[in-house]
């Protein structure tokens, strides 16, 4: 959400500063005049200063330039055509060499020391030609056209930007303010946290009622409100459905027992009654199973969290799926980089651990081998242990990666009907690690079969609970 | 079964049948019989609670959702009166119910659909334990610290004064004494109480033992005397130095 804040805001302030800049500087360049005038205005003047000066100078001679350059507090100069100084008692401004700039109507520039001296040719009335020069007092730099229009600009300007700036900031807050709520709220629902509401401003502020935003936030409760109902009811069907199925299900089996007691072991009915009871067994375990599913959807955050030790925990599993393993002739292997203790429910843990090994066991090739590795990988703040569960099996369609996870989802209906599963297992165990903040993915191996990688937080001072562990155990 | 004869001889079949569902109560009733027990089923949980109060049953299977009163006020009240073996018919399945029943005293449960097989096991597997305590004269008295535990009377004595078990909590109390000050591993433990395999997701053995420490620390001034070893089993502590099993 930083983004689109940050977006609006530079856009917008970029925008406002290139306003007031580029309208500062029309004003600036309407205000004052360009260099053109400026120069046309100082040609105008050397011309006048320079007819006056040769009048003098014709009339009175030198005392009376001189008279006129005291006059005009100028330090002025004239020569004759081949540039003689006709008046040897004044500054020879003549002298000298510098760079020389040539403007139009002959006039020319030399810069003499800091100093520059302009020279215009002057015809007299007496169609005499001189050479008149002026030296204008030294004016320190900085009197350019430019540096004028920054010390125009200079304590409107950046005060606007800074106004500009901290009005587009709040305009922005306005807009992304429940732009970053709605989002979050989006996603925990997402998440499943249906209960997430967005919390709707104060109404006092009259500024803000009614706006499409508030519209929205009142929407998106609303929306949210449906789906929890929704999602309730449907959970609550599944439950209801699945307990009453139980107290058929509990006489059937004291039924068959019945049954069983009076019949003749040896006869065909011995083996159909022992069909029965492997099918009612299935069902059973079916109803147990989505009971678990509808349960586990209904906590969002499970309060017996404890230290469980995923080593612990994978060593436990393994001895009966060991047994499973022998009758399809494949093996089991366990290896871990260390001991992982995260904080969590040791119950749904075994369970999402027991229901992916099983899956592994029951669709890998005969005479495999279903490898489980355990290890950690560092996060941005922590560290999160993965549990990695490997099979040789005939592997998931890409597309199909992520589906496997939904309840009753099959990739192959043919070929998992000997299988003996439901495909609720591996949505119990998605539900079991997402409840502990983990991360549940499938992807396909290398050389064939499919990897299920469960991905958990290792609990905060872990360290020391395992030297507690370890310690605890010294002791007894 | 003369009256006045033996107790054990009347209550070893006398099992009292506490279910809702009546069709599933006449079925268990003609399975049960087969095996030797006298079944009487009550459909209520208030009637079912008189019941229990009344007669001198062996054993009382109990479910857990019941009109009248649920299964688990039922175990309150039994409980508050006497160490009368119950097994409670969990129809949920759920967790949280087997937690309570055990938190509350049950000596057993089995959820529901269950398989007669398995419950034929667990009744005489908790009946194993009680009948113990008649034939078993020939076993000596155990003394461990502060603690005197008599298997024939099946009476512990603390500090001097009695204190009340329940059949699992004195076998399991039975079972660490033999053997104080040492770790008996969780598999042994639940084979010779529970009479079934060790399964990590059983929670039973914690909710009896967790029974049991808090029925010892009224009496004790020692903090824990049971111990629980993380992912081994359990140990009885000792506190004093002469403490041994008087043979």
């Amino acid at each position: 959400m930083r983004g689109l804040f940050f977006k609006i805001f530079v856009i917008f302030w970029i925008a406002q500063s290139l306003i007031f800049i580029i309208s500062t500087a029309l004003i600036v360049q309407h205000r004052f005049p360009g260099p053109d005038v400026l120069m046309d205005s100082l040609f105008s003047i050397l011309d006048d200063q320079g007819k006056e000066s040769v009048d003098a100078f014709e009339s009175g001679g030198c005392g009376s330039l001189n008279a006129y350059s005291v006059k005009h507090e100028q330090s002025i100069a004239l020569t004759d055509e081949v540039g003689n100084n006709l008046c040897p008692e004044m500054p020879n401004l003549a002298k000298g060499n510098g760079n020389t700039t040539r403007f139009p109507g002959h006039i020319t520039r030399r810069q003499v020391g800091q100093r520059y001296v302009w020279s215009v040719p002057v015809t007299s009335s007496t169609n005499k030609k001189y050479l008149f020069l002026l030296a204008p007092p030294h004016t320190p730099p900085g009197h350019e056209p430019l540096p004028d229009l920054l010390r125009f600009a200079f304590p409107q300007l950046p005060v606007a930007i800074a106004v500009g700036g901290a009005t587009t900031f709040v305009l922005v807050l306005v807009f992304t303010r429940p732009l970053v709520k709605l989002r979050r709220a989006a996603r925990e629902l997402a998440q499943g946290n249906l209960r997430t509401r967005v919390t709707e401003p104060a109404s006092k502020s009259v500024f803000f009622r009614g706006d499409e935003f508030q519209a929205l936030v009142h929407d998106f409760n609303h929306m949210a409100e449906r789906l929890e109902s929704l999602v309730g009811a449907q959970q609550l069907l599944l439950r209801d459905v699945s307990h009453e199925l139980r107290s058929p299900l509990a006489r059937l089996n004291v039924a068959l027992e019945l049954a069983r007691e009076d019949v003749d072991p040896d006869t065909e009915v011995e083996t159909h009654l022992g069909r029965i009871e492997r099918e009612t067994e299935r069902l059973n375990k079916l109803i147990g199973q989505l009971l678990t599913l509808s349960s586990m959807e209904a906590i969002d955050h499970v309060n017996s969290f404890e230290p469980v030790s995923l080593n612990e925990l994978v060593e436990q599993v393994i001895p009966d799926a060991v047994y499973e393993a022998q009758q399809r002739q494949c093996s089991v292997t366990f290896h871990a980089n260390g001991e992982y203790v995260i904080h969590g429910n040791r119950e749904l843990l075994y369970r999402a651990v027991e229901n992916v090994l099983r899956n592994a066991i029951r669709y890998t090739e005969p005479n495999s081998e279903v490898k489980i590795r355990l290890s950690a990988e560092p996060r941005e703040i922590s560290h999160v242990a993965v549990l990695e569960i490997s099979d040789r099996g005939p592997g998931i369609p890409e597309t199909e990666l992520r589906s496997i996870f939904q309840p009753f989802y099959r990739v192959d209906r043919a070929r998992s009907a000997g299988t003996g599963g439901f495909g609720v297992g591996l949505a119990i165990a998605e539900r079991a690690v997402k409840l502990h903040h983990g991360e549940m993915r499938a992807f396909n191996r290398a050389g064939g079969g499919t990897t299920v990688r469960l991905q958990l937080p290792i609990a905060e001072g872990n360290d020391s609970q395992k030297q507690e562990c370890r310690s605890a155990n010294l002791a007894g | 079964m003369g009256v006045g004869s033996d107790k054990r001889a009347i209550s070893m079949e006398d099992v009292l049948l506490i279910d809702d569902d009546v069709e599933l109560c006449s079925m268990l009733r003609d399975y049960l019989e087969k095996y030797g027990f006298r079944v009487s089923a009550v459909h209520r949980g208030d009637t079912g609670l008189k019941a229990a109060l009344e007669h001198r049953y062996s054993l009382v299977l109990l479910d857990v959702m019941l009109p009248g009163i649920d299964g688990f006020e039922i175990l309150k009240k039994i409980r508050a009166d006497s160490a009368m073996n119950v097994l409670m018919l969990t129809a949920r399945g759920e967790d949280v119910d087997r937690i309570v029943g055990l938190e509350i005293g049950a000596d057993d449960y089995l959820p529901k659909p269950f398989n007669p097989r398995e419950l034929l096991a667990r009744m005489r597997a908790i009946l194993r334990r009680t009948a113990a305590a008649g034939t078993s004269n020939e076993h000596p008295l155990l003394r461990v610290d502060d603690l005197e535990l008599d298997p024939a009377a099946r009476t512990l004595v603390q500090n001097g004064k009695n204190v009340e078990l329940t059949g699992v909590e004195f076998a399991l109390l039975e079972v660490l004494m033999h053997s104080p000050g040492k770790i008996v591993a969780r598999d042994e433990l639940a084979e010779e109480v529970l009479g079934r395999k060790f399964n990590p997701l059983d929670r039973s053995l914690d909710m009896h033992l967790s029974r049991l420490r808090k029925k010892l620390a009224e009496g004790s001034s020692h903090e824990d005397l049971v111990k629980t070893i993380r992912g081994v089993g359990y140990q009885l502590t000792i506190h004093k130095n002469q403490a041994e099993a008087k043979d």
